[in-house]
């Protein structure tokens, strides 16, 4: 049975006299049953809400007292003086609509700007994590000699798997792109495999069918999959029926056995799609590291415990097979402890931190429009205050006019904060926040809203609420009150207001052009020659393509030829990982010579990669075309490898042993003694830094890959020779997808895309914080030339030439802004430090960035009380005299 | 305070209430009374006024009230019955007499509708 709305019944509740309310609400309650059996419940719903609010209304009205006059406000002891306030309040804000709306807009962007970002840290740093006692579950990890953290071998896990005291549950994964036939339609989805015990790792059960069984991960019986609801609703329309389907992956028949629920993790994550995790004969290895593993620890085991049975586990493994386990240990480390990244987590802070010192000075600007209105109402205070009105109702008169400004400003401000987030969210790349996130304006924002409304409203609204409440009465009744003391004093608190304004402003700007100075310098970084003229393609491969090596090195053979033919492709090559994405493999090696142990990232080739990028080569000579299977193996190092290994010496020549690639395949071969025949400049694999991190290449006939990207140099516009390549490769095999097609310009956008969002969003909040403390120097200087309209007349009747005047206003607001600067840049400089971890190229006390914020702000003040400065000078002495 | 010697003692909306209150006769209760005045008024008020005005009735004593339990469907809560008071039944006379001189004699093409 549908019932009544439940927040309009406690509405009701609180709203009804006491009298009327039972049998009112009861009466309602029966009509609605009435209207629910006539119209359903949704109507019916809405009806009962329409009938809330006319018995609210009706009854409120009832209540009401007669309309209050001015002079009523203390005159009517008692009474409903919250209503008096409110009503008195929203008619004082009527006569002076400018400065309402000024308020309301500057309250609305800050609260609203503040309760986007908010609703990021919230969701990213604050929520508790979607899973079911989300504190026990843990990543896994192997430990290498020398590292920290690595992907694990299918040997070591199944140990881990079966030896382990401390675990309820683990799971091994990995995840892969696969091609899918479902509905007549083949397509790549991105995928995972996994063992069975995964979802129950995670505690998270489908809302359709069920999750694996124990012992689906075993070879044969792992052709089922579960969707995730997002997967299920775009390419399978929900379709009800799903569960029990057949879809071939790669070929294999699976049925769809479940679906994960709707807005889970899992919909907002990479996969698409689970499998079971089955290891193939070939994939029992020791030394092939792959793996990601989780766990969820037994109730009651800490992490302590648990490092401590899996450090016993490693020492077995290490001791039974020191061929590839010798030193290796393993590293545990808890969900929430490492899910937001460091970088991230500064970046909120720092977001958050610059949206709430704007919020801040916004509040200091409305509290110094307000001060300078206060002047313009002293009479009407003075009135208030002779019919014997106290000081505390005055006070609280204005105090309930600003926190109705800030009210008004912190609906509209969750509206615009709700467009802002969205807007946000739309610019940050799907991959940059965790999968747990939820990014939502829900009553914990609403909360955070409403709190930062009341919060700005009382801070704008105290200085000028007290200077009401200390009206000099005597001084205010007379005709002129241009020398009452509160005057003097109210322009001291203006100008330390301003002194404020100035300061945080400085502090948010020395911010903004660190980071924009950061950014600049990683936009100077290039990462390849001309890296809009490159064109890259992924040529994904399921590994059951190529049942030989030689199949895949005379396939990219052949696509390497079509697509040097391309007319408009001045040069192109084969590569294992494109710039940016890190290294394809990362390999222990050894040296022949003195051997020593060492690793490196490991990248198959074709020869023509250096010289497509732009990279020089720096010794010896690059790979060739003679460099195949069967001569002698040769690889090319970069820089960081040369100068990590042979800081002294030559490197060419001496031969590196580096275990076989198998492609295809979870092994590794026999080591093979690659002869180093030259150095190449550091590729920016990792990340922008020119440091690099060290790698060595080989050419992709002496170490054949399956997976393979394009990258073609064009000679003119790259977009012109999209369809020709995929022309080109489905000329050779239709099936094969081209997949990702982008320049490399455009990967590093993607790459430095949330730098470039955080750089934007401070550079704005930057902006603003300029324009406001401008504002308020030119208010401040433009009150205080009114104010001295007779002093300045006085002056310029006694012969102070313009240029005097303008020097005498210049300098207050020189003053203003040189303390304000001082304070601003002493915070600065304590506080940037937090942003190291956000600057590339750049120092956090770097004084390029300092003192042009520094100037930027002394030009904008300065500019900004010249106005006034003039208006000062051209005062006509007779004129201001005359004036009573 | 209202004088009871003014020509319409009572509002128009007050009349209408208090005849709804006899049209309903012995189950005058909320709901019902708005039923009548929507039904014979030809029209819908609001809820909130009626409620407000059968309050107000009562307070001036022109009506009594009476609670007793209702259906399961009002959650428990009684339904309030009303009957006309006699000091509410002559100033509602008194009010539809003076209507009634008023008209005497007119005939305000009531007849054609």
């Amino acid at each position: 049975m549908t019932r009544p709305p439940r927040a309009a019944a406690w509405l009701l509740e609180r709203v009804l006299p006491r009298g009327a309310r039972d049998a009112a609400i009861g009466d309602l309650n029966e009509e609605f049953a009435a209207v629910v059996r006539d119209a359903g419940s949704a109507p019916a719903r809405r009806w009962y809400w329409i009938q809330t609010f006319s018995l609210i209304r009706a009854f409120a009205a009832e209540g009401r007292p007669r309309p209050a006059a001015l002079g009523e406000i203390s005159v009517r002891p008692g009474g409903d003086t919250m209503t008096q306030d409110l009503r008195y309040a929203l008619r004082a804000l009527r006569r002076s609509p400018a400065f309402t709306l000024i308020a309301i807009a500057v309250l609305a962007i800050g609260i609203g700007a503040t309760s986007a970002i908010f609703s990021f840290v919230d969701g990213v740093l604050l929520r508790p994590l979607p899973y079911r006692e989300p504190d026990r579950i843990v990543f896994l990890w192997e430990r290498p000699p020398g590292g920290s953290r690595n992907v694990i071998s299918t040997l070591n896990y199944l140990d881990w798997q079966q030896q382990n005291q401390v675990f309820e549950s683990i799971s091994a994964g990995t995840s892969a792109s696969m091609t899918m036939a479902a509905n007549g339609e083949v397509s790549q989805v991105r995928a995972s495999r996994v063992s069975a015990g995964y979802f129950r790792v995670y505690g998270v059960a489908t809302t359709l069918g069920r999750a694996f069984s124990p012992g689906e991960d075993q070879p044969g019986k792992n052709n089922v999959v579960v969707l995730s609801y997002r997967f299920w609703q775009q390419r399978f329309g929900g379709d009800p029926g799903i569960v029990g389907r057949t879809i071939a992956l790669d070929r294999e028949p699976c049925v769809v056995i479940g679906v994960l629920p709707a807005g889970s993790p899992f919909d907002r994550g990479s996969s698409q799609l689970w499998r079971p995790l089955a290891f193939g004969p070939g994939e029992l290895t020791r030394d092939y590291h792959w793996l990601r593993a989780i766990a969820r620890l037994k109730p009651g085991i800490t992490l302590e415990a648990a490092r401590a049975n899996m450090d016993a586990i490693a020492a077995r493994i290490s001791r039974d097979y020191p061929a590839s386990n010798k030193d290796w240990g393993i590293t545990i480390d808890r969900l929430p402890d490492v899910l937001v990244d460091p970088t991230l987590r500064r970046s909120l802070e720092v977001l958050l931190a610059g949206v709430g010192l704007l919020l801040v000075l916004g509040c200091t600007n409305l509290a110094n429009l307000a001060l300078a209105r206060g002047t313009a109402r002293e009479r009407e205070v003075v009135v208030c205050a002779a019919l014997g009105a106290s000081r505390g109702r005055i006070v609280r008169q204005f105090l309930t006019e600003s926190v109705l400004l800030s009210a008004a400003g912190g609906a509209l401000g969750l509206a615009s904060g709700y467009m802002m987030m969205r807007g946000l969210q739309l610019l940050l790349p799907s991959y940059y926040l965790p999968r747990e996130a939820v990014i939502a304006m829900d009553w914990r924002a609403f909360a955070f809203a409403a709190g930062l409304a009341i919060g700005t409203g009382l801070l704008f609204g105290l200085a000028p609420a007290f200077h009401a409440g200390r009206v000099d009465l005597a001084g205010s009744m007379r005709a002129s009150s241009r020398t009452a003391t509160a005057d003097r004093s109210r322009r001291r608190l203006r100008d330390v207001l301003v002194i404020a304004e100035i300061a945080v402003s400085c502090l948010l700007l020395a911010g903004a052009t660190l980071l924009v100075r950061s950014f600049l310098q990683m936009r100077g970084v290039d990462v390849a020659r001309d890296p809009d003229r490159l064109l890259t393609a992924g040529l994904l491969t399921p590994d059951s393509r190529f049942s030989h090596p030689d199949q895949a090195r005379a396939f990219f053979r052949t696509v390497l030829e079509r697509v040097q033919g391309i007319p408009g492709v001045t040069a192109a090559a084969l590569t294992a990982g494109l710039p940016l994405e890190g290294w394809p493999d990362g390999m222990p090696l050894r040296f022949a010579e003195s051997n020593a142990r060492g690793g490196a990232g490991f990248k198959s080739i074709s020869p023509s990669y250096f010289n497509t990028l732009g990279l020089p080569l720096l010794r010896g000579r690059g790979l060739t075309d003679q460099d195949r299977k069967g001569t002698t193996p040769v690889i090319v190092v970069n820089d960081a490898f040369a100068k990590r290994y042979f800081e002294n010496q030559d490197p060419l020549g001496k031969h590196v042993l580096i275990q076989e690639i198998v492609p295809g395949q979870r092994r590794l071969g026999p080591e093979i003694p690659w002869q180093i025949v030259g150095v190449v400049a550091n590729e920016r694999t990792n990340g922008l830094s020119p440091q690099g991190s060290r790698g060595v290449y080989s050419s992709i006939e002496q170490t054949p890959m399956y997976g393979l990207s394009l990258v073609l140099r064009a000679s003119g516009d790259p977009s012109f020779l999209v369809a020709p390549l995929k022309a080109a490769i489905h000329e050779i095999d239709p099936e094969q997808p081209v997949t990702d097609i982008r320049t490399v310009a455009a990967i590093k956008d993607e790459f430095v895309a949330p730098d470039r969002l955080r750089t934007w969003l401070f550079g704005v909040f930057s902006a603003i914080a300029l324009l406001l403390a401008a504002v308020g120097i030119y208010g401040v200087m433009s009150y205080s030339v009114a104010q001295r309209t007779h002093e300045i007349g006085v002056r310029a009747a006694l012969g102070a030439s313009r240029g005097r005047i303008v020097g005498l206003v210049i300098r207050h607001a020189a003053l203003l802004t040189g303390v304000g600067l001082a304070i601003g840049m002493a915070a600065a400089i304590a506080a940037t430090r937090w942003m190291t971890a956000l600057l590339f190229g750049v120092q956090p006390r770097d004084p390029v960035s300092l003192g042009v914020a520094a100037l930027l702000l002394a030009t904008v003040s300065l500019v900004a009380a010249y106005v006034p400065a003039r208006r000062a000078a051209r005062i006509d002495p007779i004129h201001a005299l005359r004036v009573d | 305070m209202k004088k009871t010697r003014a020509l319409l003692p009572l509002g128009e909306f007050e009349m209408l209430v208090l005849l709804a209150i006899l049209q309903a006769g012995d189950g005058a209760y909320g709901s019902a009374i708005l039923e009548q005045v929507h039904q014979r008024g030809g029209r819908s008020v609001a809820r909130g006024a009626l409620y407000v005005t059968l309050e107000r009735l009562d307070a001036k004593g022109y009506v009594a009230s009476r609670t007793e339990a209702g259906p399961p469907v009002r959650g428990g809560r009684p339904r309030r019955y009303y009957t006309v008071r006699p000091t509410g039944l002559a100033l509602l006379r008194r009010s539809l007499e003076a209507l009634g001189r008023m008209r005497e004699g007119l005939e305000l093409g009531l007849k054609h509708s």
